[in-house]
C-alpha cells in the first residue's frame, strides 16, 4: 500500500508540537511522545531519517528550526513520504513568501491546517501544486498587517481548475509586458586528491524560469546538448554545426514538459506555469571545465607551528570574474593564532569552525592568487597524530560561466494572439561541494 | 501550575461567553470577530489544551458564509467528535446541510469532515451523503467522496460492503473523466479489497479484475493526466500486473519510459519498480533495465535533501547488492562528500564495498583509507570494515593487506581494534599472509586495546600463531593475571582456548599460564567459561594428544564466510521495492507483524526493536565471524550437552579432581609434568550448597567505605535484565522500590534515558560491617534494560543475591 502518512507533526527543537494532523486512526496520539523520548532526546537524532519504534515508523526531516515528522504503521512508500514533505514545505514557503520556520508556522497555523487538509486525504497525497491551491485556499499568509480584505469565496471555476487537464496553469492570464527569465544555475562538485588528481567531478545543473506571459503560450527551448543537436541535424538534413556539444548524463523535467516530444524530437517544449518554476535538472560528468584549481601545501613544523600555502588559479575567461570566493583551510583545534600574507582579499582565522578563511570578493579570470599563513599551535599533551586534515573547501559564484559549457541556443514562445516577448537568459556557476584534500 | 490552569480556565470561559454572544448576531463585522475567536480556540487545541467544553458554542456559531471559519469549525469538530460522540451529533445537521450547498467547495469540505468524524453511530447519515457525493457533478466532491468510501470502510466495513460502494468505485475507476477522482477510487479499492480478501471470494475476484489488462491499460494510457502523486499510485498498481506475453511488457515499458525523466523522485522510483517487476523473469531484459535506470538513480542521489537521497540510496543499495558487477564502473558516484551526513556515508561505503572488483579495487581501497582518517568514529570503523570485506571477497589481496597493516600504525584505539578483528579473519582465509600480519600484530601493545571483540581477536592470534610470536606466552600471561578485571566472558573464553593452544606448542613456557587460566576459569562466574575450563581440564586428563587433537586440530583456510542475509530474504525485500522494507532491509512482515507487536503501546516486548536495524546487522556481522570459529572447535565433539556429570556446575565432583591422572606419555611433553602439578589446582572441596539469603532491612554503610570496598572487590557477576522503566524520569521511584526490597541506594544520577545507581545490601545474620553486596546498576529506559554489576564480600551468596536483585527489578513498575 503506498500510503504516505498516518499522521504528520511539526515540532520545534524543544519537541513542542506546533501543528499536527492525524490522517488515520492506525497510529496513537502518543506518537509524538515516542518520537521525543526515543529520537529527539537521544544521540540517535540525526543518525538516520527513518526510524522504527514499536510498530510505527518515523520519517523525519529538519528544516530550519522545525522538525517535520511523518508517522506510519504500514509498510509505506518512504520515498514518496519524504518527497511529500519536501514539496509541502515548498508549498508553505510559497504561501508565506520565503522563510519556513517556527515563527512562520505559529503565525500561519490556520492556513497550514487548511493546506494540510487539501494536500493529503487519509494518508494519500492529493494536489500539491501551489498554482492551483492558491486559487481556492485564498487566505493569504500573514505577510503584512495591511493586507487587503480577502474575498473568501473561491472563483466560480476554481474547483474545475483543481482537477483540470493543465494542472499547472490557469487560463485567462494577462500581462502588459510579456517577459521570460531563464537562469541556468550549475553547481560543480569536485573531489581532488592530495596529489591533484581528480577523484570525482560532476555538475548538477538546473534551469530556472520565471514566466510572465499572457494566455496559454507554447515554449520551445534549444540547448547545445549533443543528442538534441544531432537530432536536429538529422531532421534538417544538414551537418551538425561544429562547436562544443554537451553530453547530458541524465535529465529530469518539470511536469509541464512534454516528455513524449522530448523523446521523439529531443526538444524541450512546454506550456509553462505562471511565475517561478524549475524547468529541468541535469547531471554531467564528462568534459567539465573546472573554474578553479587549488594548490595547497601544508607543512607541520614541529609541534607548535604550521605553514600553510595555498595557491588558487582561476581557469575561466579573462573577461569574466568570480564573486564571493571563500577558501576554507582547516587547521587543528589547538590553533592559537595565525598571521597571513595574501596577494588579494582578506584572510583570518575563525576559531568557531577551526578554519582559516580567505575571502576574495572579486576574483578575475585567468589569474593566480596566493595566501600564505603561519599558524601557531598551543602545545598540548595530546598526541598531534590525532588531527586528521579535513579537505580544503571552496565557495564561489561565477556569473556568465557554465562549468559544463551548456548554452541556450534559442527560446521560442508561441501564443495564438501572437504577442512578442522579451527573453532574458543568465548563466551562473556555483560551488557545490568543492573539496581538495590536503 | 494551579494559577496557570486557573488562568486558562478563565480564558476558556471568556471565549465561551463571547462565542455565545456571536451565535445569533448578524451585526456587521461579526465575521471578523468570529474568525479571531475561532483562531484562538484552534491555537489552544493545537498546543494541547482541552477546549472540548466549547463544543456546543462552536457548533452554534458555525452558520457562517466565511469559508475559513467553516474550515476551522470542521477541524475542531473532527478533532473532538471521537471523544464526545453525543455532542458530535449536534454537528451532523449542519454538515449534512453543507453537503447540499451550492458551492462545490463547501459540499466537498463538508463531506470530508463528515467522513472524518469516525463515529460508529453516524454511519447511517454518512451512507446517504456519500452516495450523493459519488454522483456529484463536480470532480472535487467526487474525489472527496471516493476517499470517503475508504474512510467508511475503516469505520464500518459491513456498511460499506452492503451498500455496494465497491461496485460504484469500480465503475468510476474506468469512467470518471477526472483524473484525481480515478486516483482516489484506485487507492480506496486497493485498500478495501486487500483487507476484504480474507472475508470473501468476491473481493478476490474484484481484486483480480482491478489488476486486469483492461483497467491497467486504461489507466496507463491517461497517465499524464494524473498528478505526480496519483501517478505513483497507478504505477504501484501496474507493478502488480502480470503481462500475458513479452510484447505487453515492452508496450508498458515504452509507455512509461519517459516517467524516468520526471523530476519527482517518487515517480521515478515507482516507475523503476514497474520495470523491475515486469522483467523479473526475463534475465537479459532485466539487466538492460538496470542499465537504463542507473542514470536517473544516480541523479536522484546527488540532488535534493539528504533525507530524500537516503531513501533513494537505500533502493540503489538493494540493486547494487543484487548486481554489483553492473555498477562496478560507477564506483566514483559512491565516493562520500565531506559534508554528507553519516547515514548517507554509511550506505555509500557499503556500496563501494559491494562494487569493488579487480579493476577498481585499488582506487576504492585508497578512497576508503581516506575515510579511515575521518573524524567520525563510526565512519572510520565502517571504512576499515569495508577494506577488510573487500580483502575477504577478492583474490588479489596483496595491496590491501599492507593497507590494513598501516591502520595498525595509526595508533588510534578504535582503528586498531577494528583492524585486529579484520586481520584475524584475513589470516583465517589467507593463511599464506599470516607471517606478514603476525609480524605487525606482534607490535601492537595489548594494553591499548579495550574492546572485547578486538581483545578476543588478538588473543586468538596469540594462541594460534604463538610459534611466530616470541613473547606470546608473556602477553597471554599478563592477560590471565588480569582475569578478574576482564568483564567480557567472550574474551575470557578466548583466553582460555589460547592458553590451551599455546600449551601444546610451547609447553615449558606456558605450563603455569595454562594452570592459572584453568584455575581462574573454574572459578569464573560465567557459566560458559566455567564449563569450558572444566571441559579442558578433563580433556587433558584423557591425554595431551587427545586434547590437542580436539582443541588445536590442524585448520583449513576458510573459503567463504557465511552470508548475513539469505537470498530468499533478499528476494522478498526486492518484491517490496519502494517501501520501508528496503530501508529497514527486512521484509515487511518482520516489522509489521501485529501478532508479535502491539501497535500503540510501547511495552517491554516492543522495546528491544529500538535498535536500528542496520546496527542489528552489524552485530550479526561481527558475531558471525567469531561464532564461526567457535563452531570450528565445537565440531570436534564439544558441546555443552556432553558434560552430563557436570549438571551442578559450581561444585565439581571431588572424586574427579582428586583422582590420580593417567601418566602423560606424549612425545613432545616431558613426562615429568604430571597433570596434577601442571595445573596446580587446589579445589579440594566443593563449596557447600548456597544457603538461603536474607537481607538486613537496615544495613549501614558510609560512602567512604563503599568506595573502598568497591575498588577492592572484583566483579562477581554482571548481567543484563529487562526493566519496565519506559517513563522513568527521575531516579526516585526506583530508589524507593529497591528500598522496599532491603536494597539501599548509595548514590544515583543521570538523566533520562540513562540512569546510574549504586546500591548496597547486607546479609541479615552477618557480623556488623561484613557480608555486603555492592551493585552498580545502569538503567537504559529507552532500551528497557538494566546492566548490573554485582560485587560481593561473600561469594557463596552472590548467586542468591543476584536472583533477589533480578526479581526486585522485575517487579518494578511505574
Amino acid at each position: 500500500m503506498p500510503v504516505a502518512a498516518s499522521a504528520i507533526y511539526f515540532l520545534n527543537l524543544r519537541g513542542d508540537v506546533l501543528i499536527n494532523r492525524l490522517y488515520r486512526d492506525d497510529v496513537g496520539g502518543n506518537m509524538v511522545d515516542a518520537f521525543r523520548t526515543h529520537i529527539m532526546q537521544t544521540k540517535d537524532l540525526g543518525t538516520c531519517p527513518v526510524r522504527q519504534i514499536g510498530g510505527c515508523s518515523f520519517l523525519y526531516m529538519r528544516i530550519s528550526n522545525v522538525y517535520i515528522v511523518i508517522v506510519v504503521s504500514s509498510n509505506a512508500n518512504a520515498a514518496c513520504a519524504l518527497k511529500f514533505v519536501v514539496e509541502a514545505v515548498a508549498l508553505f514557503k510559497s504561501y508565506f513568501g520565503g522563510a519556513f520556520d517556527e515563527d512562520a508556522i505559529r503565525n500561519n497555523f490556520v492556513l497550514i491546517y487548511e493546506l494540510l487538509d487539501e494536500i493529503m486525504d487519509f494518508g494519500y497525497p492529493q494536489n500539491l501544486s501551489p498554482e492551483i491551491l492558491k486559487l481556492y485556499i485564498t487566505q493569504e499568509g500573514v505577510r503584512s498587517p495591511f493586507s487587503k480584505p480577502i474575498d473568501t469565496r473561491p472563483p466560480a471555476n476554481a474547483t474545475l481548475q483543481v482537477t483540470g487537464a493543465v494542472g499547472w496553469r490557469r487560463e485567462g492570464l494577462v500581462y502588459k509586458k510579456n517577459e521570460v527569465f531563464l537562469d541556468i544555475v550549475e553547481s560543480v562538485n569536485l573531489l581532488m586528491s592530495q596529489k591533484g588528481t581528480i577523484l570525482r567531478c560532476d555538475v548538477t545543473g538546473k534551469i530556472l524560469m520565471k514566466c510572465f506571459l499572457s494566455g496559454m503560450p507554447d515554449l520551445k527551448l534549444g540547448l547545445n546538448d549533443k543528442i538534441g543537436l544531432e537530432k536536429e541535424a538529422q531532421v534538417k538534413a544538414r551537418p551538425a554545426k561544429s562547436g562544443k556539444t554537451i553530453e547530458l548524463d541524465d535529465v529530469t523535467f518539470h511536469q509541464c514538459v512534454n516528455l513524449t516530444r522530448f523523446n521523439s524530437e529531443k526538444t524541450v517544449s512546454f506550456v509553462p506555469p505562471d511565475g517561478e518554476f524549475e524547468l529541468m535538472k541535469y547531471r554531467i560528468t564528462e568534459g567539465i571545465n573546472l573554474p578553479f584549481r587549488v594548490f595547497p601545501s601544508i607543512k607541520e613544523l614541529g609541534r607548535t607551528r604550521m605553514e600553510v600555502n595555498v595557491k588558487v588559479k582561476s581557469l575561466f575567461g579573462s573577461k569574466m570574474f568570480a564573486l564571493g570566493v571563500v577558501v576554507k583551510v582547516p587547521v587543528p583545534k589547538q590553533t592559537a593564532k595565525a598571521s597571513f600574507q595574501v596577494t588579494s582579499g582578506r584572510a583570518k582565522y575563525n576559531a568557531s569552525v577551526d578554519c582559516l578563511l580567505w575571502k576574495i570578493r572579486k576574483f578575475p579570470g585567468q589569474a593566480e592568487l596566493t595566501m600564505s599563513a603561519e599558524v601557531e599551535l598551543i602545545s598540548t599533551m595530546v598526541e598531534r597524530k590525532s588531527w586528521t586534515r579535513p579537505p580544503i573547501q571552496m565557495e564561489f559564484q561565477v556569473p556568465m560561466f557554465t562549468a559544463s559549457g551548456l548554452r541556450v541556443r534559442f527560446l521560442k514562445v508561441w501564443e495564438k494572439s501572437g504577442y512578442s516577448t522579451v527573453e532574458w537568459v543568465r548563466y551562473i556557476t556555483r560551488a557545490g561541494s568543492y573539496e581538495i584534500r590536503c | 501550575m494551579n494559577a496557570d490552569s486557573g488562568h486558562r480556565k478563565g480564558e476558556i470561559a471568556e471565549l465561551k461567553s463571547q462565542l455565545r454572544q456571536l451565535a445569533g448576531s448578524r451585526a456587521p463585522g461579526v465575521e471578523e470577530v468570529k474568525r479571531e475567536l475561532y483562531k484562538k480556540v484552534i491555537s489552544y487545541m493545537t498546543i494541547g489544551i482541552d477546549v472540548s467544553s466549547l463544543f456546543s458554542e462552536m457548533v452554534m456559531c458555525s452558520a457562517t458564509s466565511d469559508l475559513v471559519v467553516k474550515k476551522m469549525c470542521y477541524l475542531y469538530v473532527g478533532n473532538y467528535a471521537k471523544v464526545h460522540p453525543d455532542l458530535a451529533l449536534l454537528t451532523i445537521n449542519f454538515l449534512q446541510r453543507d453537503c447540499q450547498d451550492d458551492d462545490p467547495m463547501i459540499r466537498g469540505l463538508a463531506l470530508r469532515s463528515l467522513c472524518s468524524l469516525r463515529v460508529m453511530n453516524f454511519v447511517e447519515y454518512l451512507v446517504g451523503s456519500l452516495r450523493k457525493g459519488l454522483k456529484d457533478n463536480n470532480g472535487y466532491v467526487r474525489q472527496v467522496a471516493a476517499m470517503g468510501v475508504l474512510k467508511l470502510y475503516h469505520i464500518a466495513p459491513t456498511a460499506c460492503i452492503e451498500n455496494d460502494f465497491v461496485a460504484t468505485l469500480k465503475s468510476m475507476l474506468s469512467q470518471d473523466p477526472d483524473a484525481q477522482v480515478v486516483a482516489n477510487c484506485l487507492c480506496a479499492l486497493e485498500e478495501i479489497l486487500v483487507l476484504e480478501r480474507t472475508n470473501s471470494d468476491r473481493a478476490n475476484k474484484d481484486r483480480e479484475m482491478l489488476h486486469s489488462k483492461q483497467i491497467v491499460f486504461s489507466l496507463l494510457n491517461r497517465i499524464k493526466d494524473f498528478s505526480e502523486w496519483a501517478q505513483c499510485l497507478v504505477l504501484d498498481m501496474v507493478s502488480k500486473y502480470i503481462p500475458v506475453d513479452p510484447n505487453e511488457t515492452f508496450d508498458i515499458m515504452n509507455l512509461l519510459e519517459d516517467r524516468l525523466q520526471h523530476s519527482n523522485s517518487a515517480v521515478v522510483l515507482a516507475t523503476i519498480k514497474v520495470f523491475l517487476q515486469l522483467t523479473i523473469s526475463m534475465a537479459d531484459v532485466h539487466q538492460q533495465v538496470y542499465e537504463r535506470i542507473k542514470a536517473p538513480l544516480l541523479t536522484l542521489i546527488s540532488s535534493g535533501s539528504p533525507e530524500l537521497s537516503y531513501a533513494v540510496l537505500s533502493h540503489l543499495h538493494l540493486l547494487v547488492m543484487r548486481a554489483p558487477i553492473l555498477f562496478s564502473s560507477d564506483y566514483k558516484h559512491f565516493y562520500c562528500r565531506y559534508s554528507d551526513p553519516s547515514y548517507v556515508k554509511k550506505l555509500k561505503i557499503e556500496m563501494l564495498t559491494a562494487v569493488a572488483s579487480e579493476s577498481n579495487m585499488y582506487e576504492i581501497v585508497t578512497e576508503l583509507s581516506e575515510y579511515a582518517a575521518n573524524v567520525d568514529v563510526g565512519i572510520t570503523r565502517e571504512a576499515i570494515r569495508a577494506v577488510g570485506k573487500i580483502a575477504l571477497n577478492l583474490c588479489d589481496v596483496n595491496a590491501i593487506v599492507d593497507r590494513l597493516l598501516q591502520f595498525l600504525e595509526m595508533e588510534r584505539d578504535y582503528v586498531t581494534a577494528e583492524t585486529l578483528v579484520l586481520v584475524k579473519d584475513l589470516v583465517r582465509k589467507y593463511p599464506e599472509w599470516s607471517h606478514d600480519c603476525i609480524a605487525v600484530v606482534g607490535n601492537v601493545s595489548s594494553k591499548s586495546i579495550q574492546e572485547p571483540k578486538a581483545k578476543a581477536a588478538l588473543i586468538w592470534m596469540l594462541g594460534e600463531y604463538s610459534h611466530d610470536m616470541l613473547d606470546a606466552p608473556y602477553v597471554l600471561e599478563s592477560f590471565v593475571d588480569n582475569w578478574l578485571e576482564e568483564d567480557s566472558p567472550e574474551v575470557r573464553l578466548e583466553l582460555l582456548t589460547a592458553a590451551a593452544k599455546i600449551f601444546f606448542k610451547r609447553p615449558p613456557e606456558s605450563q603455569k599460564l595454562l594452570g592459572a587460566a584453568l584455575a581462574a576459569a573454574v572459578d569464573d562466574p560465567d557459566q560458559d567459561v566455567h564449563d569450558k575450563g572444566l571441559f579442558y581440564y578433563r580433556l587433558l586428563q584423557q591425554g595431551v594428544q587427545t586434547a590437542e587433537s580436539i582443541v588445536n586440530p590442524p585448520k583449513k583456510a576458510v573459503s567463504d564466510f557465511a552470508d548475513i542475509q539469505n537470498s530468499e530474504m533478499r528476494d522478498r525485500i526486492f518484491d517490496e521495492f519502494n517501501s520501508l522494507s528496503v530501508i529497514y532491509r527486512e521484509p515487511s512482515y518482520m516489522f509489521l507483524d501485529k501478532e508479535h507487536r502491539k501497535l500503540y503501546e510501547f511495552s517491554d516486548e516492543a522495546a528491544p526493536t529500538d535498535v536500528l536495524p542496520t546496527q542489528k546487522l552489524d552485530a550479526n556481522d561481527n558475531d558471525l565471524l567469531l561464532g564461526a570459529f567457535d563452531k570450528e572447535e565445537s565440531q570436534s565433539g564439544v558441546s555443552n550437552g556432553d558434560d552430563g556429570p557436570l549438571s551442578a556446575p559450581r561444585s565439581p565432583s571431588p572424586t574427579l579432581l582428586g583422582d590420580s591422572v593417567p601418566p602423560v606419555s606424549a612425545s613432545n611433553i616431558p613426562a615429568a609434568f604430571g597433570i596434577d602439578d601442571l595445573l596446580g589446582l587446589n579445589i579440594s572441596t566443593p563449596p557447600p550448597p548456597p544457603p538461603s539469603l536474607v537481607l538486613s532491612s537496615k544495613p549501614v554503610l558510609d560512602s567512604g567505605t563503599f568506595q573502598k570496598k568497591w575498588s577492592q572487590l572484583p566483579v562477581a557477576l554482571s548481567f543484563e535484565h529487562p526493566i519496565s522503566a519506559q517513563s522513568l524520569k527521575t531516579t526516585q521511584p526506583l530508589l524507593r522500590h529497591m528500598q522496599e526490597k532491603s536494597v539501599q541506594c548509595m548514590a544515583s544520577g543521570g538523566q533520562s534515558p540513562t540512569f546510574k545507581f549504586f546500591f548496597f545490601a547486607q546479609k541479615a545474620d552477618g557480623m556488623p560491617g561484613t557480608g555486603f553486596f555492592l551493585v552498580e546498576c545502569l538503567v537504559h529506559t529507552s532500551a528497557g534494560k538494566a546492566s548490573v554489576k554485582v560485587k560481593s564480600e561473600d561469594s557463596t551468596f552472590t548467586a542468591a543475591f543476584s536472583d533477589l536483585f533480578k526479581s526486585a527489578l522485575s517487579s518494578f513498575i511505574i
